[in-house]
């Protein structure tokens, strides 16, 4: 009886502790895809605010202005300046459904 | 018991995950912040460069223009003519254009100045530090390269001759030599030859005038090495935060964020010509050396219209950028920490 008793006592406990192992794991994958979302997004903000679309492989998702004009940094004209861009990501679907991270970069005078 | 000790040890996985994570992202953040606001620093420093280089043309077009009044003739002496040994009405125009190019050469050396060239773009990189990455701010720092900048604030070798810094011209601003003009040439009366001669008059004078600025032994790009360092705004992240010590800090180095910093590069460079002739290592810089004797006069109308291009852009630069500008921007970080009394290992900036 006390063996068996025992054995219960571990299905019991495994049955506890396997859902909180895989809520944990998929917690640390969203808070993972949201900081990878992140990073993205602050890459392509940073990158088009110094180069337009001029180097990005993918630019839906980033408006703004830009220092860069054609194929060329744009010419300094004032020392007022404020340049703005908004970038968007969106994180790994968890359940099938992704989020989206908005970010900003800024290069302005003051 | 057992779950007990599983729920506390997966809560701290998924807290020093999470703080993993944040510690990555913002160190990202900051490398992109130093980016930035080194960027903002060098745009700034290029419409500096591209306002002195129209305030320098100014000068050369006040100059170029006294020229043509002083020895074409013009109307303040034509007629009626003085057949005198010398001209009242031409040493009234003479005066005159001294007083119009005094006026230009204090437009350029207001705009060089100090306050209103190099504060802004100091300005304009904590602000833009700040709205990247909130905080980082209070320990932005940003440098010139002291060969290439026209507004090194703290340049002066006694390879130039008459540097302004030191001559109290621009305090400053210690990279622009003043050309003086020592063969403005007159003529009084042209105009009266014919009337006048052979009355015995001089009919030409020469004067001196001083006139537009060059640089000398100079690059004309401007580099500008930015530091953005300390920990952000998120300082209970730092788990090993002292308020005093090298700890590992934020991301290495020390909490208080004197090294924890991140590292930027960028240059502000004309896209043809620059501020004024210059010439390196007696190699022509720009096509800015008249006649490779490395005379820098401006004589007339001819002055070298390529080295007055006001054109100057501004973009990220790397470290072999640097190398190839002749200075290792390394050295610019050796001479940072030297100014605060340290020494930083500049390996950790070749990024």
């Amino acid at each position: 009886m006390r063996m068996r008793a025992r054995r219960g006592q571990s299905a019991v406990e495994t049955m506890m502790i396997v859902p909180l192992i895989a809520v944990a794991i998929m917690s640390l994958y969203y808070l993972w895809s949201v900081i990878f979302a992140s990073e993205n997004a602050h890459i392509r903000a940073r990158e088009y605010a110094l180069h337009g679309d001029a180097y990005l492989s993918d630019a839906d998702g980033v408006s703004g202005s830009t220092v860069f004009s054609g194929n060329n940094y744009a010419r300094a004209d004032s020392q007022d300046f404020s340049f703005e861009v908004e970038a968007e990501d969106e994180t790994l679907p968890v359940f099938g459904r992704a989020e989206t991270v908005k970010t900003k970069a800024f290069i302005v005078s003051e | 018991m057992f779950v007990g000790l599983c729920l506390m040890a997966l809560l701290l996985v998924i807290a020093f995950s999470v703080n993993t994570g944040v510690v990555v992202n913002d160190r990202l953040r900051m490398q992109e912040t130093a980016d930035l606001a080194t960027y903002a620093v060098a745009y700034s420093e290029a419409a500096s460069l591209n306002d002195i280089t129209k305030k320098n043309k100014g000068i050369a077009e006040a100059v170029s223009n006294c020229r043509t009044t002083m020895e074409h003739g013009g109307a303040p002496w034509a007629t009626p003519c003085n057949c005198g040994p010398t001209d009242p009405f031409a040493e009234v125009a003479l005066q005159v254009c001294r007083v119009e190019i005094t006026e230009a050469i204090l437009q350029f050396t207001s705009t060089a100045s100090y306050s209103n060239s190099v504060e802004p773009a100091l300005k304009a990189g904590k602000a833009t530090a700040k709205a990247n990455f909130s905080g980082t701010e209070r320990n932005t720092t940003f440098f010139d390269d002291i060969f290439g900048s026209p507004t090194a604030m703290w340049t002066y070798s006694t390879m130039w001759s008459t540097p302004l810094g030191a001559a109290g011209i621009i305090p400053s601003i210690a990279s622009f030599e003043q050309v003086t003009d020592t063969a403005f040439n007159y003529q009084y009366m042209q105009f009266c030859a014919s009337h006048c001669a052979p009355s015995g008059i001089s009919l030409s004078a020469t004067t001196t005038m001083p006139s537009w600025f060059y640089k000398q032994n100079r690059d004309p790009e401007v580099w500008v090495a930015g530091r953005v360092a300390g920990t952000p705004e998120k300082r209970f992240l730092d788990t090993d935060y002292k308020a005093g010590g090298h700890d590992g800090g934020y991301f290495g180095g020390s909490s208080t964020g004197g090294d924890d910093m991140l590292v930027s590069y960028a240059v502000a460079k004309p896209y043809d010509g620059s501020v004024g002739p210059s010439e390196l290592g007696g190699i022509q810089q720009n096509g800015n050396m008249i006649g490779g004797a490395g005379v820098y006069i401006a004589r007339g109308v001819t002055y070298p219209k390529l080295s007055m291009y006001d054109e100057y852009r501004a973009r990220m630069a790397g470290i072999q950028d640097g190398l190839e500008g002749g200075l290792p921007p390394t050295t610019l970080i050796a001479i940072d920490g030297a100014e605060l009394g340290k020494s930083w290992d500049t390996s950790k900036f070749e990024h």
